[in-house]
């Protein structure tokens, strides 16, 4: 029989719809036939998942947040927005209530899954893979668009393994394309649940569905890409018996893992490195089975390339070049490799840690993890790290995959995150930074476009911010915003180790203060360079797209370009004006009648090409050119500008004092 | 109140006068500013609710955006709700006025004065009531606070030799006016397409204001041609105020020649 006290949550939740729906239009918000319809829709499926769910109390704090914003829409500066997230952190939270119920984890998941499917833009890979698995089932209907700097347009490295998985959702548009990729979420979320259950860990339910919704921009909110499968394949494995069965399995799973997406290699060579350690016991000698493995793989892969040119194995792009990446990247470039690892944690547009501060309480229960459950820690953390660094040694400084949602790399991490999260669950501030992850994630689902950063230097959530302080950019690399958020993240373990509520705040109240205070006080990155400061000027180079910067030698920004005598900067008021700027030859600029030469030289081959045999200068295009800076005096105001027939000038950044 | 409490409260207004002098320091200073520290002293003393000192962070954390004004007032609002004392009630009222001189409207003045009531109510309940109904009677009598009116910024050009287009942020209630600028002190033909939606009628919802030429804009597709001089900036301006069951929006591509 039904209780009444059952019935409580639906009829919340659908009184919340029908307030979202009502509001929405007596606040006059914009996009009412899609947001302003889904997020009811939402709310009325998260009722009906709702029913037995007696904890209720986060859908009037949700619906009061969603009201206030609703009647400040039009002051402040998140605007709709923020309503929008209110409503939909509401739901995200009674799926998170839900989700220790019957069935409650795809109960918890689906009403944002609904939301997700409708929204999001089918883009990216998304529709590479639906190209592709229309061609092998010949259900056609998608064409990707060839990108910059892709190989040709048919050619690419995907397998087909993965677009197999979701031709049966072609017939069915974008929609059965999207719930086809829900699948590897669902199996996922389910294999998590049944190695916490296994382990007695605490909430398993909890953070299975939590674990769904905190890699924000590639949660289920995100694009059917292979991340969520290869976090199946993992869970699935670290619920595998031990014995020989175990490990036929296993290596079972690392063949697909391989064959879904070549960049899983080192995932799956943990697995398998994992299982034969576990099933050798403490045999002599044992260790130097995997070693004496992958010395034969290097000695086959580097006999094939010096002796046949590299015929018979067939690495990405070839074997040739990815050898010599690998050689470039470990032993030429160990430096980059190390920043580069730094700007996985920390870079603003493509970091883990900005967008999921809930890492940071993970981390700091890995040795929680490893003292209670070695066994789940070494099956997690050694394909988790092995696959990060042979990501980071195979693809370098392009680890971040730019504009595609950048956390979509780190999802093989998942499993053991959210395992070592559920080991300090109890903890207040892994609650803490559970919510804020959440918040992230509640607002990258309402403006999907926050996702797709285009390596400017200044990541799109934060820019609905306004926040423009000392960040850490790849781009634009700083060694103080490097040193502050490193030794940031580490005071934050730290924190979350001894659990200090106090300490958590004052540290993000710290990391707040060091995003509103500007690091150069005056200067603009000139491609940032809004009206009336800038008129007409170009950027270069003119798509946004970073794959067209990402085999720059130099310095990988966009630049602001004047090369027309009708595009200028205006300077309102100043006394002395800093840019930083290049040109070719005849690259001249004009300030108030005075006439500037910015011509600068060409620059010569870096050194790490340099070791590696390639010399002289670099080829003459704009980015390769010195960079030089200039110090003007100028009146109250002045205009910048390149004279009739000047050739055109880059400027880099630029700086006014009054 | 005990001694640690008060050293409590000293101190986190101490911390919020630092960072606002630290604002006035890299910022200049600025009149809504200084809603900062007085917020900071009127959650101060809220010393001892569970809430105290996440209000606080979220307070200080707001100067990461620049809507930290506007979180120090929603911060008196709530002080003024929740605080027992008169001391902090008061502070809260003090800490959303800044943020009204740069806000101003008469909705958001109305809404701020409604306000000074409950700030001489002692019981919570009483003030949770007639805060609440004050509210609803100031939102249903003059609507919801409106865009501050500030200075106009012209959209992003971009031109080359002899054509220039624009990128222009979809006029809302929120961004009710667009400008473009002329793209060059030349005679210039421009071309706009509008597409203009969300409302309920077919009355005009926006003007289009160029030279001397003036066009009206009813709810549909319009692509509009003129021929303009260097000096002539095109406005296009939102002439429908807030509504309920209204939704104005236009999005506008623009290209010019010469």
């Amino acid at each position: 029989m039904v209780k009444r006290e059952d019935l409580l949550a639906p009829v919340l939740c659908a009184m919340a719809g029908v307030w979202v729906f009502l509001a929405w239009r007596l606040a006059g918000m914009p996009d009412p036939g899609g947001m302003g319809r889904m997020l009811p829709l939402t709310w009325f499926l998260c009722g009906l998942m709702c029913f037995h769910c007696r904890d209720t109390k986060f859908v009037p704090v949700s619906m009061v947040v969603f009201t206030v914003f609703c009647i400040l829409w039009r002051v402040l500066p998140l605007g709709h927005h923020a309503a929008a997230a209110a409503s939909v952190a509401g739901v995200i939270a009674m799926g998170l209530r839900v989700s220790g119920q019957r069935f409650g984890v795809v109960r918890g998941i689906l009403p944002v899954f609904f939301l997700a499917v409708i929204v999001l833009p089918f883009t990216s890979d998304e529709v590479r893979f639906a190209e592709i698995a229309g061609d092998i089932t010949g259900v056609r209907g998608y064409t990707f668009i060839t990108r910059p700097g892709d190989p040709s347009p048919g050619d690419s490295h995907h397998t087909p393994v993965f677009p197999l998985m979701i031709s049966p959702g072609l017939p069915f548009g974008t929609a059965g394309i999207r719930v086809m990729g829900f699948l590897p979420v669902l199996a996922c979320a389910l294999l998590m649940l049944k190695l916490l259950r296994r382990h007695s860990m605490p909430s398993p339910e909890f953070i299975a569905v939590a674990a769904v919704f905190m890699m924000p921009g590639f949660t289920l909110l995100g694009p059917a890409l292979t991340g969520w499968t290869a976090a199946a394949v993992i869970c699935g494995y670290a619920v595998l018996p031990r014995g020989r069965t175990g490990l036929a399995v296993t290596i079972l799973l690392s063949v697909f893992l391989v064959a879904l997406k070549m960049r899983f290699v080192g995932a799956a060579a943990g697995m398998i490195a994992v299982a034969y350690l576990e099933n050798t016991g403490k045999a002599k000698g044992r260790f130097l089975v995997p070693l004496g493995v992958a010395a034969f793989l290097f000695l086959a892969i580097a006999g094939d390339r010096l002796l046949l040119g590299g015929r018979l194995i067939w690495l990405r792009y070839g074997t040739p070049e990815t050898v010599l990446l690998l050689v470039m990247n470990t032993i030429h470039n160990p430096r980059v490799m190390l920043f580069s690892a730094v700007n996985m944690l920390f870079d603003a547009e493509s970091g883990l840690l900005p967008k999921a501060p809930w890492v940071i309480a993970a981390l700091a229960a890995l040795p929680v993890l490893y003292r209670k459950h070695r066994d789940v820690f070494f099956r997690l953390a050694v394909p988790g790290v092995l696959y990060t660094i042979v990501h980071l040694v195979w693809t370098g400084e392009a680890w971040h995959g730019l504009p595609a949602p950048s956390t979509r790399v780190f999802m093989p991490l998942l499993p053991l995150f959210a395992v070592s999260l559920s080991a300090v669950l109890a903890r207040k501030t892994s609650r803490l930074l559970i919510g804020v992850s959440l918040a992230v994630s509640a607002l990258i689902l309402v403006v999907p476009e926050s996702r797709f950063n285009m390596a400017s230097g200044s990541d799109n959530l934060m820019n609905l911010f306004q926040a423009r302080g000392m960040m850490v950019s790849m781009l634009r690399p700083s060694g103080m915003a490097a040193a502050f958020w490193l030794f940031f993240g580490m005071t934050g373990v730290f924190m979350a180790s001894r659990d200090s509520m106090t300490g958590m705040k004052v540290l993000f109240l710290s990391g707040a203060l060091a995003m509103a205070l500007p690091g150069n006080r005056g200067r603009t990155e000139a491609e940032n360079a809004e009206p009336p400061l800038v008129h007409g000027a170009l950027l270069y180079p003119e798509n946004p797209d970073p794959a067209l910067r990402s085999l720059w030698l130099f310095s990988k920004q966009r630049l602001l370009m004047l090369d027309h005598p009708d595009q200028h900067l205006f300077i309102q008021r100043g006394r002395r004006l800093f840019i930083r700027a290049s040109g070719g030859p005849g690259a001249l600029l004009v300030i108030d009648g005075d006439t500037i030469d910015v011509h600068s030289p060409l620059l010569p081959i870096p050194e790490i090409l340099a070791q590696m045999g390639r010399h002289g200068i670099a080829p003459d295009r704009p980015e390769n050119r010195a960079m030089r800076e200039y110090s003007l005096d100028i009146r109250e105001s002045a205009y910048l500008r390149v004279p009739m027939g000047g050739a055109p000038v880059f400027i880099d950044w630029l700086e006014v004092l009054e | 109140m005990g001694k640690s409490s008060e050293r409590g409260e000293l101190a986190f207004t101490l911390a919020g006068v630092s960072v606002w002098l630290v604002l006035v320091l890299f910022r200049g200073f600025s009149l809504e500013w200084t809603a900062l520290p007085l917020a900071a002293a009127a959650v101060a003393s809220l010393t001892g609710t569970p809430l105290f000192l996440p209000g606080f962070v979220i307070l200080l954390a707001s100067v990461f955006s620049l809507s930290g004004p506007g979180a120090a007032a929603a911060a008196g609002i709530y002080t003024v709700l929740v605080s027992p004392g008169l001391k902090g009630r008061l502070l809260g009222v003090l800490s959303v006025i800044p943020w009204l001189s740069g806000h101003y409207s008469p909705e958001a003045a109305t809404l701020v004065a409604a306000l000074m009531i409950p700030v001489f109510l002692g019981s919570f309940r009483i003030r949770a009531v007639v805060s609440t109904a004050l509210f609803i009677a100031v939102l249903l009598f003059l609507g919801p606070p409106g865009p501050v009116a500030s200075h106009p910024v012209p959209a992003r050009c971009f031109l080359r030799e002899g054509h220039a287009w624009w990128t222009v942020e979809s006029i809302t209630l929120a961004n009710p006016e667009a400008i473009l600028a002329p793209p060059v002190p030349a005679p210039f033909s421009i071309t706009l397409e509008m597409d203009c939606g969300g409302i309920r009628d077919s009355l005009p919802m926006a003007l289009l204001i160029a030279g001397e030429n003036t066009v009206e804009l009813p709810e549909g597709t319009h692509t509009v041609s003129l021929e303009l001089t260097g000096s002539d900036s095109i406005f296009v301006t939102l002439i429908r105020g807030h509504s309920p069951f209204n939704h104005p929006v236009i999005h506008i591509k623009a290209v010019a020649e010469w």
